[in-house]
């Protein structure tokens, strides 16, 4: 199989926004980005009311991106019911992703894998290094105990965001994700800090890292991702040819 | 594309579209249940096995194609194809939703796709097709061990990729399902 190249989309309200530590400090318009060289998309909304403005906005926006688009989508921010899932599928969501940085309630996410599959569901987890954080704070958890702790319950991928190295080009975090491949055999996906085709052909290879995300990179270089592919590709990663 | 798509809600429409594609997002027993609850069963088994009429199931909505399924509990399918649907961990090596994109192998000529080709398509499923017909067998994939991803009898096609999710390739082989079965 694969591994993926996941462009990640946050949606302030519905506007592309740019993040840095978790922070968004910055705002393009839609056209920045081209969705036909990535494996999948991913959509986040940032947003810090999550009411019904906020989900047309967003809706608005991905409908607007995916228009001529036949590629598999996933969505996220805000999920705490099957009513928050319902109104992703109804976007068009294949996958939903819930964020399970700090304790959860198991009975739902259960629920969801009932109802929607396992393969539906993508678990998130924020971190700085090898602890559990949020935008505000780092906790002493580490990470790889709760990894531990969601177990099977984490659907069929676990998505890696690092606090510390969003927005900052400096490569993902490979150590915390080699962390976790000691303690978990549950795929990853890395987000944050990519800055160039090396650091996602590194994260690649790194034990049970199934895909990376990028985000801002399009947004500060004139690099596309249509170019990071043929780069990969002549390094033999093992990415699809599009 | 060219087409008109109207949503279905009742039995009888079931029937009397010219093309008929079932998606499918969930489990096995919920969707069987749902189609149990609105008399689809006996309107799809005639569509597909009786009238014969270009049907395309696309994963989950492929799964119910067959005649067992154990994703909730063991639950009946609508029994167009034999076989069953069984949890992929049952029968590959590997433990892990088969999630991502991956290089299918055509067995034998489908959906305008030559046989011995290749071609990579979306997955997303934790469940397999176990078919008891090998002829009914037109593609297969190799993730921790071989196993079928398309099946057809009559003008019926189970895909348990995600076609409308896999850019170029998809899209050729629903363009080709909307040429099949037109006299």
């Amino acid at each position: 199989m694969f591994k993926r190249i996941i462009g990640l989309v946050l949606l302030d309200q519905g506007v592309v926004s740019r993040t840095r530590n978790f922070h968004s400090d910055y705002q393009y318009t839609d056209e920045f980005i081209d969705t036909r060289f990535f494996d999948e998309i991913a959509f986040i909304n940032i947003s810090q009311n999550h009411n019904q403005e906020s989900y047309d906005k967003f809706r608005n926006t991905v409908e607007n991106l995916m228009r001529d688009s036949q590629l598999p989508v996933s969505m996220g921010g805000g999920i705490r019911s099957i009513d928050d899932i319902e109104r992703f599928r109804l976007f068009g969501a294949d996958r939903y992703i819930i964020n399970q940085t700090s304790i959860t309630n198991d009975q739902f996410i259960s629920r969801v894998i009932e109802i929607y599959g396992k393969s539906s569901v993508i678990s998130s987890i924020s971190h700085s290094g090898e602890f559990i954080a949020s935008r505000r704070y780092v906790s002493t958890q580490s990470i790889s105990d709760r990894v531990a702790e969601i177990g099977s319950n984490c659907g069929s991928e676990i998505l890696l965001n690092s606090i510390e190295r969003d927005g900052t080009l400096r490569g993902l975090d490979l150590e915390t994700a080699k962390l976790i491949s000691r303690v978990s055999k549950a795929p990853l996906i890395l987000s944050g800090g990519v800055g160039n085709a090396t650091h996602i052909d590194d994260a690649l290879k790194v034990n049970n890292v199934v895909g990376v995300t990028t985000s801002n990179i399009y947004h500060l270089t004139t690099t596309t991702v249509s170019s990071w592919r043929s780069s990969l590709l002549s390094n033999g990663a093992n990415i699809r040819l599009i | 594309m060219g087409v008109s798509v109207t949503p279905i809600d009742s039995a009888s429409e079931v029937l009397s579209v010219r093309h008929l594609i079932i998606p499918g997002v969930g489990s096995f027993q919920t969707a069987m249940q749902h189609l149990k609850q609105n008399g689809f069963i006996e309107s799809l088994k005639e569509r597909c096995l009786k009238r014969k009429l270009p049907t395309l199931g696309i994963c989950l909505g492929a799964q119910i194609l067959l005649e067992e399924g154990h994703e909730g509990g063991i639950s009946r399918g609508i029994g167009v194809f034999e076989g069953t649907v069984e949890r992929s961990d049952i029968h590959l090596s590997t433990p892990e939703s088969h999630t991502g994109w991956d290089t299918v192998e055509i067995v034998r000529n489908i959906l305008g796709f030559k046989a011995h080709t290749r071609a990579d398509f979306f997955f997303n499923h934790d469940y397999i097709f176990v078919p008891k017909e090998t002829s009914e067998v037109y593609a297969t994939v190799h993730h921790g061990g071989s196993f079928p991803v398309i099946l057809k009898k009559y003008n019926t096609y189970a895909i348990q990729f995600h076609p409308e999710k896999s850019q170029t390739s998809g899209l050729s082989m629903i363009r080709a399902f909307l040429r099949s079965g037109n006299v």
